[in-house]
């Protein structure tokens, strides 16, 4: 249950998000939308402490995210997959979903010692398995990112968010770039996703995914909420449509 | 006290310290960083040291001479270190001043390790003529086409590039102007201190240079002057703990670059102090802008 | 002149040490840790106070040096780096490193004189027969101590999940954030690690050469440097090739040619290498993108 109340940034005099509410409540998959430059990825890197907010706050699960560093929010179940997010040249498929930050073994003295990684490690190997084989990975794991297809890898950094412990998803974008066949795919795994009960909180451009799949959906324009419903309310209102003048998608 | 301040060796000091911060500020408004400075330093020293009192030739054609083998070399070592990555012209300069050292050792008309005294000794009038000079020069040079583009490479290599702009062309000039600078001021030095040794250039003295452009400002040229001259009279002022003089840098880089990144004197300051003066010329004009 | 180079290889495996504290940091954080060589002075200076003003027996000194490191480590990370990171520029972190080994040469030299401190250990002068030639007992122990350190080092690198968290934070510092990493404290222990091997390659040295001397550190700081590039920048195994390769050709410089030009030589080696292989022996051109 992710809470955003009357969230504000500025950056100098140009106000990215202004004043915005959003909630998001658990299983459902919550969209996004608005024309380019609205402020979405600013409000996702806004929950993710990337970006401090000048005024409001951000409730999850009933903590307040106020005053916490990046990690620590991810720590506490929110997975995130950026559009500039990329897996780990240098480490292999299986590496890359090694590398989490969830578990108090990465970054502390015990890390270095062996045995007790070596517990820890088992449990994180099944459960690697268990997520790459929804994502369709499996097979792949001993491969470098630099061989994987681009669909592959966009997947495969959600399931690396999901392994991570990630119980809520933020997702910017994640059939940016790919054809018709791959964003189907992509919406099968988002449904498949919400089956299993994640939440998933979603940034598109294309529409139709939109409409498609989500629950609820949330318009920005210009930094500011002038939409918000199911995706039959926020089609057919007049606010959105006159947004959305303009632009090649839907 | 006072009597410190103006003897001729102290003003040739402080003259030359402006000039190795500036000469070190140059290739750093280009984003260039010189690690070897104090090889092009003595280089110039060195070649210039030899010309007046090995082989008597006249000391404006010494002068040139150091001006121009730094110039050459700073755009040699840069040259080949660009051919990759920036950060390895600035490693190649580092290359540059440890090769320089052992040949400074090794040289024996030169005196080897213990060095040689040079003759002609430059008077203060001098030195602050050159110092004028290269002021001057370098204010043009900011405000100049090159100048900006040196700033644009700064802010943006990537950029810069897209832009159509040869960066690497720039970069190499800027080293090449910084090490004409550099070159100035060794055979300054040589000529002011008169005993050189291959000790005297070693790696602090490229350390003064950055002190001098980074703890004053390296978004300026005022920058480095400031704190060439600051640091000369602060230095100078505590003449009895010159042991400690090291210490003292490091502290001030640390605490300045941590509170202060861009330095003391940021281009805001330059700004303001220009706008200031150009208000007391236009009062007129400027009378109801708010600036 | 097998002789020289088994004599170049034990060189080089100090000089492998070396470089790989200047590789660490440079492979998390993209900057040239300029303390590292006064950390290396630290450690033979505190091999100094340890076992010649105090007596104290190997097994206390060598936790002892190593918890210097630790110290010095961490001291570098908090007054240098924490801040300076955040400016873009990639020379304020080194400048800001320098002033810290300004401060520490300083101390040092005005505290403990101008003159060498000796080191001495009661196997100092023993040698070793391999054949008709002989080394010193001291050698035997630098060269195979630095390889335990640097294998311990590789494992830690590939097998343990801070290792991995290492190499996630040194490629992409932002997602690992996003994915939990707490990025400061990784730096934190890679300094550590970076510290207690400087440390400890300063008391090895230390020990082989029987004294220790304020300003130690910077030949052999710079020379570390120098090795990294050789070896590329961002690969562990490059510093630890280009260290043993500098080694030889440092002591058969010294020997055939003169001593006077072998602090030169690894110089000479670096300008060539970039003349032909401009990012190193095992550099890879990702890796330098990021160093930018």
């Amino acid at each position: 249950m992710l809470k955003i109340e009357k969230i504000t940034k500025r950056f100098g005099g140009v106000i990215a998000v202004n004043n915005v509410s959003i909630g998001v409540a658990k299983g459902e998959i919550h969209g996004l939308i608005g024309p380019n430059g609205a402020g979405k990825t600013t409000l996702f890197k806004l929950i993710s402490k990337v970006l401090k907010p000048d005024v409001g706050r951000i409730v999850f699960n009933g903590i307040d995210l106020t005053g916490l560093p990046s990690y620590q929010v991810s720590r506490l179940g929110i997975g995130y997959v950026f559009q500039d997010s990329l897996l780990f040249r240098t480490m292999t498929l299986f590496e890359n979903m090694l590398v989490c930050g969830n578990t108090p073994v990465s970054s502390g003295l015990l890390s270095l010692l062996p045995y007790y990684q070596a517990k820890k490690e088992e449990q994180l190997i099944e459960r690697i398995s268990e997520v790459l084989e929804v994502f369709n990975l499996q097979g792949k794991v001993g491969w470098y990112p630099n061989q994987l297809a681009y669909g592959d890898r966009r997947r495969a950094l959600i399931a690396r968010a999901i392994i991570n412990g990630a119980s809520t998803l933020l997702l910017d974008e994640p059939s940016g770039g790919m054809n018709a066949i791959e964003r189907e795919e992509v919406s099968k795994d988002i449904l498949e996703l919400r089956r299993q009960g994640y939440t998933i909180f979603i940034i598109e451009h294309n529409l139709r995914l939109m409409m498609g799949i989500c629950d609820q959906i949330s318009v920005l324009n210009f930094g500011e909420l002038i939409s918000q419903g199911t995706p039959e309310n926020v089609a057919s209102d007049k606010a959105v449509i006159e947004a959305y003048i303009g632009t090649k998608n839907g | 006290m006072i009597e410190n301040f103006t003897t001729p060796l102290f003003l040739d000091l402080l003259g030359i310290n402006i000039l190795l911060g500036v000469s070190w500020y140059i290739p750093a408004s280009c984003g260039q960083f010189s690690f070897g400075h104090c090889g092009l330093i003595g280089i110039a020293a060195y070649l210039s040291g030899a010309m007046t009192t090995l082989l008597g030739l006249p000391f404006p054609l010494a002068i040139l001479a150091g001006m121009g083998i730094s110039c050459l070399t700073g755009i040699l070592f840069s040259a080949i270190g660009l051919k990759s990555k920036d950060i390895y012209a600035a490693i190649m300069t580092l290359a540059l001043a440890q090769i320089a050292v052992v040949v400074f050792k090794a040289v024996p008309a030169t005196g080897g390790i213990m060095g040689f005294l040079v003759v002609p000794k430059v008077t203060p009038l001098i030195v602050w003529i050159g110092v004028i000079f290269c002021l001057v020069f370098t204010w043009r040079l900011e405000n100049s086409r090159v100048g900006r583009t040196f700033e644009a490479i700064k802010t943006s290599n990537i950029v810069s590039a897209t832009l159509g702009l040869n960066t690497t062309y720039f970069k190499i000039v800027a080293f090449g102007i910084g090490g004409a600078m550099a070159g100035l001021a060794g055979v300054f030095y040589a000529h002011c201190i008169s005993w050189i040794e291959p000790h005297t250039f070693s790696i602090w003295l490229t350390v003064m240079s950055f002190t001098f452009a980074l703890v004053g400002g390296w978004e300026t040229m005022w920058g480095a002057a400031t704190g060439a001259v600051l640091l000369t009279f602060l230095l100078e002022a505590f003449r009895f703990a010159s042991n400690w003089r090291p210490l003292i840098y490091g502290i001030l880089i640390m605490v300045v670059l941590a509170f202060r990144p861009s330095g003391l004197v940021t281009r805001g300051n330059v700004r303001t102090v220009e706008r200031f003066f150009l208000g007391m010329m236009n009062r007129s004009f400027v009378r109801g802008r708010k600036g | 002149m097998i002789i020289q180079i088994v004599n170049g290889l034990m060189l080089g495996s100090l000089y492998g040490l070396i470089a790989l504290g200047y590789a660490l940091v440079l492979g998390i954080l993209g900057i040239f840790n300029m303390v590292q060589a006064d950390v290396f002075m630290g450690g033979a200076v505190l091999g100094w106070i340890f076992i010649t003003k105090l007596h104290l027996p190997l097994i206390m000194v060598i936790p002892a040096v190593m918890a210097g490191g630790v110290l010095l480590g961490l001291a570098t990370e908090f007054f240098c780096v924490r801040r300076s990171l955040a400016v873009g520029s990639y020379f304020v972190p080194i400048a800001t490193t320098i002033g810290l080994g300004l401060v520490l040469t300083t101390t040092v030299s005005n505290w403990a004189g101008a003159n060498p401190l000796p080191i001495s250990v009661p196997f100092q002068f023993t040698q070793v027969s391999l054949g008709d030639a002989s080394f010193p007992l001291t050698n035997f122990i630098v060269f195979f101590t630095s390889l335990a350190i640097m294998s311990i080092l590789a494992f830690f690198l590939k097998r343990t999940s801070l290792g991995l968290a290492t190499r996630a934070v040194g490629e992409n510092p932002e997602v690992s954030q996003l994915l939990g990493i707490n990025t400061t404290r990784v730096i934190q222990m890679t300094f550590i690690i970076s510290g207690v091997i400087g440390t400890l390659s300063g008391l090895l040295f230390g020990v082989m050469t029987g004294a220790a001397h304020p300003y130690m550190g910077e030949v052999v700081g710079l020379k570390g440097i120098c090795l990294v590039i050789i070896g590329g920048m961002g690969s562990m195994s490059g510093a630890v090739i280009a260290a043993f390769i500098g080694g030889i050709a440092e002591v058969l410089t010294s020997v055939y040619w003169s001593v006077k030009y072998a602090d030169a030589v690894l110089w000479l080696i670096m300008f060539i290498i970039l003349l032909f292989r401009p990012l190193g022996l095992m550099g890879k051109v990702e890796e330098l993108q990021r160093l930018q």
